[in-house]
């Protein structure tokens, strides 16, 4: 303990220093930023800044490019919350009671506790990987296939729970996102499906052309068709804060969202965006009055909040403690540590401890400002509904589509997300929830992927999933799960609950 | 009276269902398909699509009655195929002319066919909130950000 | 999906305005070459090997040639949406790319449709850096040595596993290519880049792995799986212990993973001997040389004949063993 608080203190030491706090700071107002645009994700801004961090000191380098990506987690719940647009994964379930709210102007509400949320989880996950990264490590190692195609069941029986409409519809979006996550080439046999011969195809459609087709273009268009002088957001904005009421609603989610999301963001691939779903589903359940959920339940946006920021922060340790990238940011980083001769793995630890430490002493630091950004920030974006929605529809049509050509700069992504915004007008049309889909394409590859993976390793012998005790008990919660759900008595207060509406 | 299906969202939903789940399942035909302990390519999507039909022809089933007396409870709305129509000619507008003739012009492009979808078009407007997003994206996303973006023509 | 149809009209569009800006007058010429910034196509996302080297190139070009010069990352497609790019590309030296080894040498041989043949759809430049494939062994695998390793492959055809970073990359052809030296029957395992790859191999997951130094040296260098032999002439100064394969009886088994820089068929001759002297220049320099170590990555340049031969002679190596290992994308 005397020896962490050493080495805790040393980081601060190393992450205190006025030029780090700076950087650190410009790290974090670059993250909101591209955070809140829509479709601008923290890869590209971390590719193009990696040139630019050559120049400085290796741990400076490392805070500013860990402070976009931690800071572009908050931003990105923002433009989620503002004008229902998931900008990645994780804030897919964001968008569902975070936008209810601001519709019913409680927009305020739901971006302070958002932010709060996320500074509790983020300081929770900061201390979590101070104390136990290591061990946490080992938990990256023992999940094999099996374990991960476990995992993705769990997941997406726990989607099923979460769509608010009828219990077969939510299986059949899941099950349409899982075929639309097929398009592109297959991992294990390198042929590509359903791509038609079409090159931008060969690696499926991006999550930011399907979100921002689903989510974006598809409310637009709904929007639009609505007589504008009714208005899309009450023009009364409520409450800047989040109440006492609030708070009290929100406590709890928060601390379970934190746990739930710091022990899945550490599994790479796949774990982290399984935290907000997952976080949502649990509330849901958990909930006195489940049918509040996606009419604005302020627990439907702090715990899914505080998971997907906690998650952020443990998607640090596999790089940090054995040099293995979790996802696109992280082989970013280990770009730049190899930029600066610092070859990442689980010698970096002993041999270059203050670049350790300092890196964990200024997530803090960093989480710290960006609650002491953000709060003042919610005023103005608060405002900014306030403008008038035939003004403000061309500006976010806009960033969409200058977020989606970004991703490949290619325009025909664009043409794809015109046909998925088409697609997300007819589920409006027909009632049905985009969010299940989206998941289920989120984790139908890797689904699949680790389903053949797991059998082309265990020789074709299926029961790999159970004699592995750890796939074996993620199975078992995901057939609890179904058992819950399924119960006469339980499926009879959903059915009350869910098909009134 | 007309005679109308009482559920026509859910109806419709098992009917899209069962032709997505299908086209899916037929496509997957064309891949090895390979057996439940070795899957080839084709393995996957061939049950999911059978699944997702399967699932849509049930619904579809039990969506399919009609009732005379009552009140229809769940019409589709109407769909506004303009609104749908000019949003997506603004976003095709917009990608299609942003290589050649770079980030001003497809902005402005995009913002004037987008605007016509609002019942409140006004061209003054449109014109001063297109050169204002204009010179917003030029300077944030080109300048600021360093996006590798053609910002005048090509 | 009412989609479908759209992109033959985009790729269309994409050509005829191609086609236009090859007609504009100034664009074709060389003798005021570089008068406007040269874009610099990375087929792999940022974050990778290829994608540093890009960007160290693009940075001292820039320098040298006083006219920017621009990355840009077009993933996909295992390299062939950039090489399809590239290769439409007007060759007036205005659009360069890093070129992968997968990319020249392999792509060919497995693409079903749009296969590019290396020497007639691009313009060797120059190689710019390599670094050579390993062959390393997870920790609970009881092999210690490569011979072990073949050994039990021997007893066992089929049974050793060995991960990849995906079908068809240069890290699976390594893989299929030892095993045809060796005469024994691996199972290939492949994973969604190195990441995962390497993890499973941590993990156990998988007995061997396959792949570059730059993945491999410091996971081997920590002690975490066992390094079993790189696929050099020589050995590496970043694992001095760790011997080559050549020297486990394998004469003359060598997997360079290299990039080189090309442009599309048909760039001018002088432009070709400018950027090639540049080149040269650049990857004397100590900075770029240290910079390129940090990625486990060596220099090697040579003249544009040098890394066309290169081209051809890695061409035919693989080309043999996708056939011989029966690699189809079918």
């Amino acid at each position: 303990m005397i020896e962490l608080l050493g080495q805790l203190g040393q980081g601060f030491e190393a992450a205190l220093t006025l030029g780090n706090v700076f950087y650190c700071l410009v790290g974090v107002t670059l993250g909101t930023l591209i955070g809140v645009l829509p479709g601008l994700g923290p890869v590209a801004t971390i590719a193009m800044l990696l040139p630019v961090t050559y120049g400085l000191p290796p741990l400076s380098a490392l805070i500013m490019l860990s402070g976009i990506y931690y800071g572009a987690q908050y931003g990105g719940s923002t433009t989620a919350i503002l004008v229902n647009l998931p900008g990645e994964s994780s804030s897919v379930v964001t968008c569902l009671d975070g936008y209810a709210m601001a519709r019913q102007g409680r927009a305020g509400t739901a971006l302070g506790v958002a932010a709060l949320g996320s500074f509790f989880a983020g300081t929770f996950a900061t201390m979590l990987i101070a104390v136990l990264a290591t061990p946490l490590s080992e938990i990256a190692l023992k999940f094999g296939p099996a374990e991960y195609f476990s995992l993705m069941v769990l997941g997406l029986v726990a989607a099923v729970v979460l769509a608010s409409g009828s219990l077969l519809k939510a299986i059949a979006m899941t099950l349409l996102g899982l075929l639309i996550g097929i398009v592109g080439t297959d991992v294990n046999s390198g042929i590509e499906r359903f791509s038609f011969g079409i090159p931008e195809l060969s690696d499926g459609f991006d999550f930011v052309i399907v979100s921002m087709g689903l989510f974006g273009i598809a409310e637009i268009i709904h929007n639009l068709e609505k007589n504008e002088s009714r208005q899309i957001f009450t023009s009364n904005v409520g409450r800047l804060w989040p109440g006492r009421e609030d708070f009290r609603r929100s406590w709890k989610p928060v601390m379970r969202g934190t746990f739930l999301g710091s022990i899945l963001g550490v599994l790479p691939g796949g774990g982290a965006v399984l935290s907000s779903f997952a976080s949502y589903s649990l509330e849901k359940k958990l909930s006195d009055d489940p049918s509040r959920f996606g009419q604005g339940a302020v627990e439907g946006v702090a715990g899914p909040e505080s998971a997907n920021n906690a998650g952020a922060q443990t998607s640090f340790i596999p790089m940090l403690t054995l040099g293995i990238p979790s996802n696109a940011v992280m082989a970013l980083m280990v770009g730049a540590m190899m930029i600066h001769g610092i070859v990442p793995g689980p010698q970096v630890m002993t041999e270059r401890p203050e670049l350790f430490w300092g890196l964990i002493a200024s997530m803090w630091i960093g989480n710290a400002l960006l609650v002491l950004l953000n709060l003042p920030l919610i005023g103005i974006w608060v405002r900014l509904l306030k403008v008038p929605y035939r003004l403000l529809y061309p500006a976010i049509l806009l960033f969409c589509g200058i977020g989606i050509y970004s991703v490949n700069q290619s325009a025909v992504d664009i043409a794809f997300a015109v046909g998925f915004g088409a697609l997300g007008y007819l589920f409006i049309k027909i009632g049905c929830e985009p969010a299940p889909l989206l998941l289920g394409y989120v984790l139908g590859p890797l689904m699949e992927e680790n389903l053949r993976r797991a059998l082309l390793l265990a020789r074709g012998d299926a029961t790999v999933f159970v004699s592995r005790p750890l796939s074996a008990t993620l199975l078992a919660l995901a057939v609890l799960l179904i058992v819950v759900v399924a119960l006469p008595a339980v499926r009879k207060t959903r059915e009350v609950a869910f098909q009134e509406d | 009276m007309k005679l109308r299906l009482i559920r026509q969202q859910d109806f419709t939903t098992g009917l899209f269902f069962l032709v997505t789940g299908s086209l899916f399942a037929w496509g997957s035909l064309s891949y090895k398909i390979g057996t439940a302990m070795r899957m080839g390519p084709g393995y996957f999507p061939l049950v999911l699509g059978a699944l997702l039909a399967v699932i849509g022809l049930f619904l579809a089933a039990r969506n399919a009655r009609v009732d005379l007396t009552r009140e229809e409870s769940q019409l589709i709305e109407k769909p506004c195929l303009r609104s749908l129509l000019l949003i997506g000619v603004a976003m095709l507008v917009f990608a299609f002319s942003l290589q050649s003739l770079g980030l001003i012009v497809a902005t402005v492009g995009l913002v004037v066919v987008s605007g016509i979808a609002s019942q409140a078009f006004c061209w003054k407007e449109i014109g001063v909130l297109s050169t204002s997003l204009a010179a917003f994206a030029s300077i944030v996303f080109s300048w600021a950000l360093g996006l590798p973006l053609q910002v005048f023509p090509a | 999906m009412s989609t479908v149809k759209l992109p033959r009209f985009t790729r269309r569009a994409a050509l005829i305005a191609a086609a236009l800006a090859v007609l504009t007058p100034f664009a074709a010429q060389a003798d005021n070459w570089p008068s406007k910034p040269i874009k610099l196509v990375v087929p792999y996302p940022p974050g990778g090997a290829a994608d540093a080297v890009g960007r160290i190139v693009a940075e001292k070009l820039s320098e040298r040639l006083q006219q920017s010069v621009i990355v840009e990352n077009k993933p996909g497609a295992g390299t062939a949406i950039a090489a399809d790019y590239v290769a439409k590309s007007p060759a007036d030296g205005y659009t360069l790319a890093i070129a992968p080894t997968g990319q020249l040498t392999i792509l060919p041989h497995v693409q079903k449709s749009g296969r590019l043949e290396p020497l007639t759809a691009f313009t060797p430049i120059s190689q710019v850096a390599y670094t050579a494939v390993a062959i390393a062994a997870a920790p609970n695998f009881p092999a210690a040595t490569l011979k072990e390793a073949v050994a039990l492959a021997k007893a066992k055809p089929g049974d050793v596993t060995f991960s990849s970073s995906g079908s068809t990359t240069i890290i699976h052809l390594a893989g299929e290519y030892f095993a045809g030296e060796a005469g024994v029957k691996l199972l290939h395992v492949p994973f969604k880049g190195s990441a995962p790859a390497v993890t499973a191999l941590l993990g156990g997951e998988v007995n061997l792995a396959f792949d570059t130094l730059t993945v491999l040296a410091p996971q081997i260098k920590a002690g975490k799986v066992k390094g079993l032999a790189i696929a050099a002439k020589e050995r590496s100064p970043l694992l001095p212990e760790v011997p080559t394969v050549a020297e486990l009886g394998y004469p003359g088994f060598e997997v360079p993973s290299w990039f080189g820089l090309v442009g599309p068929a048909g760039l001018p001759k002088e432009i070709v001997k400018r950027l090639n002297g540049e080149i040269t220049a650049i990857l004397a320099q100590p900075a770029v040389k240290e910079r390129l170590a940090g990625q486990a990555l060596q220099a090697s340049p040579g003249t544009p004949e040098q890394f066309a031969q290169r081209i051809r002679d890695d061409y035919a190596k693989y080309g043999k063993v996708v056939r011989q290992a029966g690699i189809t994308l079918e």
